[in-house]
């Protein structure tokens, strides 16, 4: 009965022990159910009925087990949860997209100088991409050591850089559209800026309220820029812009600082447990690092060429330095949880 | 060992009190839970697995019920199926929760008359 595999399949969403223990009694139960009330259209209700069970006790379950996420979405219910993971999603999808996709335009778009894909990578924005390596690279470790709000948080951004890898696709020639792309990447903005205002909305917490707003103004800002980097950074990329450069580099600088802004809030709030804030300490400034370097070395200092070891060196010491901070963060040990963020009652 | 106050457990979460209340009965398992609760909410609440197997187990580990060895009719039964009954804590548990429930409903009456049938002007 394929209903039946598809039910035992989800029951995956539930804690191991808790399925363990109860996963085939549920499947029984479920098999009864079935018999019972799935005939004809009614099995559509069984199964309507079934998710929203299935989503609210699976939340319950892995809240008992101590997942801050879990209890805070568990006890707020469905929208913030919904929110919280679109909000992480767009995220995710804005660091994906416009941060290694983006560099594959310059391929694309661009002369035969800079196919290198070492090129490539120093050509986008490395104080963003560093932190997506440590995102994916660190995920495993910091599910495993904790059951948090950043653990998912993490899931999440990931799974959003995998939607801005597609949604970019029209801007690397399958289109041949990079109009496409910029209206796909405004309209996902919009929507971010939406959940993350109603996210923040729903906090308790000032600091985490605040530091949700920079994320989603950050976005906004660095959306109409999104495009521009591989092409401010490579003078010999002869591409018309609608608005004169300086205008994307000051929306470019005022998204980073806001992202700085939402970082340096999170860890002021202590709502992310203590290892995990030393990780984003660290994803901070050697973001900040890596940009500088950068910036001066393909901008200020005499226009190095885009192959220059000025542009390459920040974009290899970055993900290596964010993996070794990940791992100290696992010799160090977790420590105890501080869950401060809250959603209010109402 | 001292024995657990059933006002330490209350107020009992929804899902736990219809399970106590299938349970006054006499034992069942999950799937007979799951009819007897429709049957006294007249449909209303349907418990899907996830809730009635989470709310067991949370009732396992408080000691409200525990699992049964009897059953009605091994011949008949499925074998896999576990069989619950309502301890003596169970019971004193829902006795305390009824008694509790009582008390809230005649003290709404009392506050809000108009809006519980008595017509005012």
């Amino acid at each position: 009965m394929l209903s039946e595999k598809l039910y035992r399949a989800l029951l995956y969403a539930y804690p191991r022990e808790y399925r363990r223990e109860y996963g085939e009694l549920m499947v029984q139960l479920f098999r009864d159910r079935m018999r019972r009330d799935g005939g004809g259209l009614g099995i559509l209700k069984v199964w309507l009925e079934t998710i929203v069970d299935l989503v609210t006790s699976a939340l319950k379950e892995h809240s008992n087990r101590g997942s801050t996420t879990a209890r805070i979405w568990a006890g707020s219910g469905s929208t913030s949860a919904i929110v919280l993971c679109a909000t992480m999603l767009f995220f995710g999808f804005k660091i994906l997209r416009d941060f290694i996709a983006a560099p594959l335009v310059v391929l694309d778009f661009g002369g035969d100088c800079c196919r290198a894909p070492l090129v490539l990578w120093a050509n986008s924005n490395v104080s963003f991409f560093a932190p997506f390596i440590l995102l994916v690279v660190s995920y495993p470790l910091v599910r495993r050591l904790r059951h948090d709000l950043l653990s998912y948080l993490w899931l999440y951004v990931i799974i959003g850089g995998i939607i801005g890898l597609i949604t970019v696709l029209p801007a690397l020639g399958y289109l041949h559209s990079m109009e496409t792309s910029a209206w796909l990447t405004m309209t996902f903005a919009a929507v971010h800026l939406v959940a993350i205002v109603w996210l923040a909305r729903k906090l308790s917490a000032i600091s985490f309220r605040l530091s949700l707003l920079f994320i989603g103004l950050t976005t906004v800002l660095d959306t109409p820029g999104s495009f521009i980097p591989p092409y401010l950074l490579r003078p010999d990329a002869a591409i018309a812009f609608p608005w004169p450069p300086h205008i994307y580099v000051t929306l470019l600088i005022g998204g980073t600082l806001l992202r700085g802004l939402a970082v340096w809030t999170l860890i002021k709030e202590q709502t992310v447990i203590s290892s995990a804030r030393t990780v984003l300490l660290l994803v901070m400034l050697m973001g900040l690092l890596a940009a500088t370097l950068h910036v001066f070395a393909t901008k200020v200092w005499v226009y190095l060429p885009v192959d220059s070891e000025w542009t390459i060196v920040p974009m290899l010491i970055v993900p290596a330095l964010a993996i070794v901070a990940t791992y100290a963060v696992r010799v160090r040990g977790p420590r105890e949880s501080q869950p401060g963020l809250e959603l209010q009652s109402t | 060992m001292t024995e657990r106050s059933p006002t330490d457990l209350l107020p009992l979460p929804a899902a736990q009190f219809h399970i106590l209340m299938a349970l006054a009965t006499g034992d069942k398992h999950g799937y007979a839970i799951m009819q007897e609760v429709e049957l006294f909410t007249d449909g209303a609440v349907t418990m899907g697995p996830g809730t009635l197997y989470g709310a067991v187990k949370q009732m396992l580990g408080s000691g409200l019920i525990e699992e049964s060895d009897e059953r009605p009719d091994p011949e008949l039964d499925d074998q896999r199926r576990r069989y619950y009954r309502m301890t003596n804590l169970g019971g004193r548990v829902l006795d305390a929760e009824v008694g509790r429930m009582e008390h809230l409903v005649l003290t709404a009456k009392s506050r809000r008359p108009t809006s519980l049938g008595k017509q005012g002007t």
